[in-house]
Order: C-alpha cells, then structure tokens, then sequence
C-alpha cells in the first residue's frame, strides 16, 4: 500500500500495483524506494484524486462501480483494478468494451470536474485517462467521435468560425466522415 | 495549483484555456477521426489538431497498430501534415489507380519487391501472404511454413513440429510490433493413422525464434486437409472445418488453453466467421450473427490433449446468444464469406464484406458495423452489388475499402481489380501470371498484391 496526500491535506492508503500506472507516482515511488512515507501530490484534490482512483468510495461512484463489476463479471478476464487505471500507457490503444460505463459516467461529471481530472491526469501522466472517451462514444447522434457541435457543448468551445469557413473546413474533412 | 485556481476563478472555461502540451497529450490518445472532429469547433483547435506533432503520434499509432505498410509509406518524420493526411486517405480509399475515372484502365505499380525461396512445385498449397506491415511474408511452400524478411530476402523462420511427417494446409497470423502471432494448420500422418490439429504459435520476428502456445487436436477426418479460412484474433484463433462429422467451426482461446467447436443447425450447412477484437461475425444460410466472445464462456472445454482421441460435442450455434442478429431470409440470400476489417480512423467501427449467393446471383454486401464502447453494437447496410455475368470470384480476399480479383472466364487473365461495393463500374486491370489465380494475397490497408511464380514470390505496390 502507498500513502497519498492531496492538496488538502486528505490521506489515500491505495495499492501500489494502481498508483503505479501513474507514471509520475511510479516515479517518485522508484526515487524513494521501499518506504512508509506518504507521497505529496499538491496539484490534486482529494475529490479529484478519488475520481482517479478510488472509484468505490463515494455514493455515486458505489453505483458506478456496481455496475461496472456486473459487466466485468460476465468477461473471461475480469479486471480487478480500477477500469480507469485499468489500461496501462502500453495499452492505450487496446479495444476494450470493460471500461466503458466507468468513463460514459466521466461523461456526466461537470465541466470543472472534467478539466480538474484532465489537468490532473496530465499531472500524474495517467494516459489513458487524458483521453479519448470523452471525444468519442458517448454520443447520442453519431457511433464513432462526436460530432463537432457536441464537443463544443461538452468543452464550453465558442465557434469563431465564419460560416463561409465552416462550410470550408467541414468540405475538407469530409474524407474522415462515415469511416 | 495555480492552475487550478485560475481555472475555478473563470466562469467559463474554455478547452483553449488548457496549456497546449495537454492538449497534444489528448490528441495522441484519441482516434483520427476525433482529432478531425475537434478541428472543426473552433479556430484554435483547428491550428492545434493540424500541428505536424499531432500527426506524427497518429500515424505512429497507426504504424504500430501495423495498419501502415513500411515499405509505402517513406520515412514519417520527414512529412508535412497534408502529407500524413493524403496517407490516411489512401488507407481509406485504396490506390488511387485502382479507381479508374474510365472503365477498364491500367493499374499502376509503384513498387515491386521479389524474394527467392526454393519453390518446390506449383500447388494449391503454394500461398504467400504479406503480413501487414509490410516487413514479412508467411509462406506455405508446399505443405511447409516459412517467413522471409521482404527488407533483405532472407528467410527468417520454418515451422517445425516434433511429427516429422506432417503437412501444413492453412495458416493464419495477427501482427504486433515485434513478434506475430500464427495459426497453423497441419495433418500429421502417424501409423497408418491421419490426424489434423492447429497450433498456435508466437514468432519473434526478430531473433526467429517460436514458442508453441497451443496445439489441438481436430475432429477425424477423412480429408488430409479439412481447414477452410482460418483466423487469429487476440487470444481466439479459429478455423472452418470439413470433417467426418460434418461441417464444424472450431475456436481456440490460445491464452485459456480452451476450445469450442460449433455447428449450424444441420451438420451439411456451412457456418463463415470472421474474428474483430472481443467478437466474432458468423453467417448461417440467411442470417448474420454478431457474438461477444464473453458469450461462448460457458462453452469452452479444455484443449484435447494431442495424442487424445476423443471426439468433440459440436455447440449449435442457435444455442449461443447473440448480440445482434440480422435476418435476410427475405431476399433468399445464402451468406458465404465474411471479410471484417476495423477502421484506421475510427475506434470500434469496422467494414464488414459479405459474398453471398442469390439464385444464380453472386453479390456482394457492406455493413457498418459500429461497437462502441459504452453502447450496443449497430451495424447497417451499406452496399449490395451483384457480380457481372462472365466474371468469377475465387474467394481472393476482399480489402479494408471493398477491392478484391476477379478474372474473366476461367482463372486465367486478365485479372482486374473491382470494388464490390460497386461491381458494375470500372474496374482496373493488373498484370498477374497465370499462377497467381490459384492465391493471390491482397493486404487489407495497402492494397499490395502478392503471388508466387515458378521461382519466387511477387509483392507489387500500387500507385
């Protein structure tokens, strides 16, 4: 177990095997060695910090988590870990349906929260969770990466675009649609 | 710290208000598809998505993920971002030459690349397939496995079984980075006594050293060679088979040591699949079925030992659940080969090629399938074209963007290459020796062909 401590001053006894998909926690862990101390990590929240990895403590993440095990349950390999964490940097590309309720709930944190995790995986250089999820699936118009109208409404994007320069941009990448 | 609180103390944020360095790291994790979509919200992004760096990280992605043939694809680093693109829409679209703006045009090679193995004779079981990074080719010489290394002419490998009389009839392979992983297909002939079995090997491409993960025993039969299409796909490998029994699909979990052998409802009909990542596509008679691999888990039985002789209880289909199934009994349509190919630009869609047979009707179908991640998987139908009258289809591979050969008459030249998704329009004409009707490889991104003469094997490239 590793000892944690967030900007505000919270403790988190978490697993090594978990802490170390961080790359900068896996880091600090190889500089000190085997040691009791805790592991500082002043630009993380302690709400952001249990969004990252301990997906089993707070009231909505209970449900989250529930039901992200009964789908796992139903796999050959059952992940143990976090699904967050669950892809290691190595794996980021690896097609998995496991994690998907886990982030499609991701979705649906607020905007703050979504840039605090985001700044908070870059931080901690958790690459699969700077990810993709929240740029593809999840989307109620279209089965692959969403369409730019909705990732301008998920990011708070204002459309400085001339609409003679949308029409524009959207002809030359119309090669990428419905691929 | 600072940055947090900068970021609370506005009242909107703005993703452009993230520092740059994040969100390239955003980008890198993201499918091609998603960075172009961002590009189109607003101008910032725009000139962020199209940063030569962006475009390094996806076609590097797209390299290892071995969808990029290295031998046409020039050294990466040295390109500008239009250039990357016009890559990416080649693996879309396919040789430029291959879509002729006029009927029956010339197709242009851009590359040939010849090796020297000893051919022994031609055969059936003379097939050569360039694995798709373009780096190797497996090669059946005469009931024999080889891989040569395309860069300097070398073979790399032969397979090799402690049975020294054994054949090998189909082989299958999934690449990686450094090593590839094989289905091999072989018949060992021991006392008097014929027994066929797969075995899944894991070659290292670089020292040309196997490890042997599994080997399976096949149901008896009476056939030397009862393999039809086999497949490899993560830990599943799996292979249709012709045997005493009847007609089987056997499906190996590699990783599991387990095996399962599926049958249609009667033993004469014929059950196709194709292997995606977590899935498999089978069709039976008029139906398409889409299963989860989770959903064969309470099938599996333990691998038969190799000297074991017991005979397998197949698994109807019928009885494993489905995760979608679609019915064309209405059109009479009898689903044959299924060709399923994921999409470079877009995680969890994939292109699905059906040959089916209507009457005396050849056509071909397209599905889109989509399985998203935190969705139910949809497919729909694309395209459906029948095949001219005159022109046959030997079951060549059918590629990522829907081109396959056919050949007028019988199996001789000239050999064209046609997109199914639309048989009736032009097609281009490829310059290919006789033998190559018997197999000619198309890769699936690249659109390379590659054949074996009386004294080599042939890979061309296409403009």
């Amino acid at each position: 177990m590793v000892l944690l401590v967030t900007s505000d001053n919270e403790q988190f006894q978490t697993e090594k095997d978990i802490v170390e998909r961080s790359v900068l926690i896996k880091n600090m862990l190889e500089d000190v060695g085997e040691s009791d101390q805790p592991i500082p990590l002043p630009n993380v929240s302690s709400s952001v910090l249990k969004k990252v990895t301990q997906p089993s403590t707070g009231p909505t993440e209970i449900d989250v988590r529930g039901r992200y095990l009964s789908t796992a349950s139903t796999t050959v390999e059952s992940p143990s870990r976090p699904p967050i964490l669950e892809q290691s940097q190595d794996e980021t590309r690896k097609r998995t349906t496991d994690i998907s309720e886990w982030d499609q709930k991701f979705i649906t944190v607020d905007q703050e929260m979504l840039f605090e995790i985001i700044l908070a995986a870059n931080y901690l250089d958790i690459k699969s969770l700077l990810c993709r999820r929240w740029l593809q699936d999840g989307s109620q118009h279209d089965q692959g990466a969403r369409p730019p109208e909705e990732i301008r409404k998920l990011f708070n994007i204002v459309n400085d675009f001339t609409p003679e320069e949308e029409a524009q941009i959207k002809k030359e990448n119309e090669w990428a649609e419905d691929r | 710290m600072s940055r947090r609180i900068h970021l609370k103390s506005i009242s909107a944020l703005l993703l452009s208000d993230l520092p740059p360095d994040i969100i390239f790291s955003i980008f890198a994790c993201c499918d091609i598809a998603s960075v172009v979509s961002v590009s189109q919200t607003c101008r910032d992004l725009h000139a962020l998505a199209f940063e030569k760096s962006v475009w390094l990280v996806l076609l590097d992605d797209l390299r290892r993920r071995c969808i990029l043939d290295r031998n046409c694809t020039p050294n990466i680093d040295t390109l500008s971002t239009a250039e990357m693109i016009d890559i990416v829409k080649r693996l879309i679209t396919g040789p430029q030459t291959w879509s002729p703006e006029e009927l029956d045009s010339v197709a242009e090679i851009s590359r040939k690349i010849t090796l020297h193995p000893t051919i022994a004779a031609a055969s059936k079981w003379i097939v050569p397939q360039l694995l798709r990074s373009g780096r190797y080719v497996l090669f059946l010489n005469l009931y024999r496995l080889e891989c040569w290394s395309v860069l300097d002419d070398r073979l790399v490998w032969t397979h090799t079984f402690p049975l020294d009389d054994m054949e090998v009839y189909g082989f299958a392979a999934e690449e990686a980075d450094a090593d590839v992983k094989i289905m091999v297909c072989f018949t060992a002939f021991l006392n008097a006594e014929t027994r066929s079995y797969v075995e899944i090997v894991d070659l290292d491409l670089q020292t040309g050293t196997h490890n042997s993960l599994l080997v399976a025993r096949v149901p008896n039969s009476d056939d030397t060679d009862p393999f039809s299409r086999p497949a490899v796909c993560g830990a599943l490998a799996a292979v249709r088979l012709s045997v005493d029994l009847g007609e089987l699909y056997m499906i190996v979990n590699w990783r599991k040591k387990l095996y399962l052998v599926l049958q249609a409802n009667d033993l004469n009909t014929r059950l196709h699949g194709a292997l995606i990542p977590g899935h498999i596509l089978f069709s039976e008679e008029a139906r398409l079925h889409l299963i989860s691999s989770d959903m064969l888990s309470s099938h599996w039985a333990p691998i038969i030992a190799t000297d074991g002789c017991t005979e397998p209880s197949p698994v109807f289909l019928k009885d494993i659940p489905k995760l979608r199934t679609l019915d064309a009994s209405h059109t009479e349509q009898r689903f044959d080969s299924i060709y399923a190919h994921e999409s470079p630009i877009r995680d969890g869609r994939y292109s699905v090629w059906i040959y089916s047979k209507r009457h005396v009707h050849r056509d071909f179908l397209s599905y889109r399938l989509s399985i998203p991640a935190n969705e139910e998987p949809e497919w729909s139908q694309r395209t459906r074209s029948t095949l001219q009258p005159g022109r046959s289809y030997s079951y060549h591979p059918i590629t990522y963007c829907g081109h396959s050969i056919t050949s007028r008459g019988h199996q001789r030249g000239p050999f064209t290459i046609f997109s199914v998704a639309s048989v009736s329009f032009g097609t281009a004409e490829v310059e290919l020796p006789p033998s190559a009707a018997i197999h000619t490889d198309i890769a699936p991104y690249s659109g390379a062909l590659t054949y074996s003469t009386d004294s080599s094997i042939v890979i061309q490239y296409y403009r």
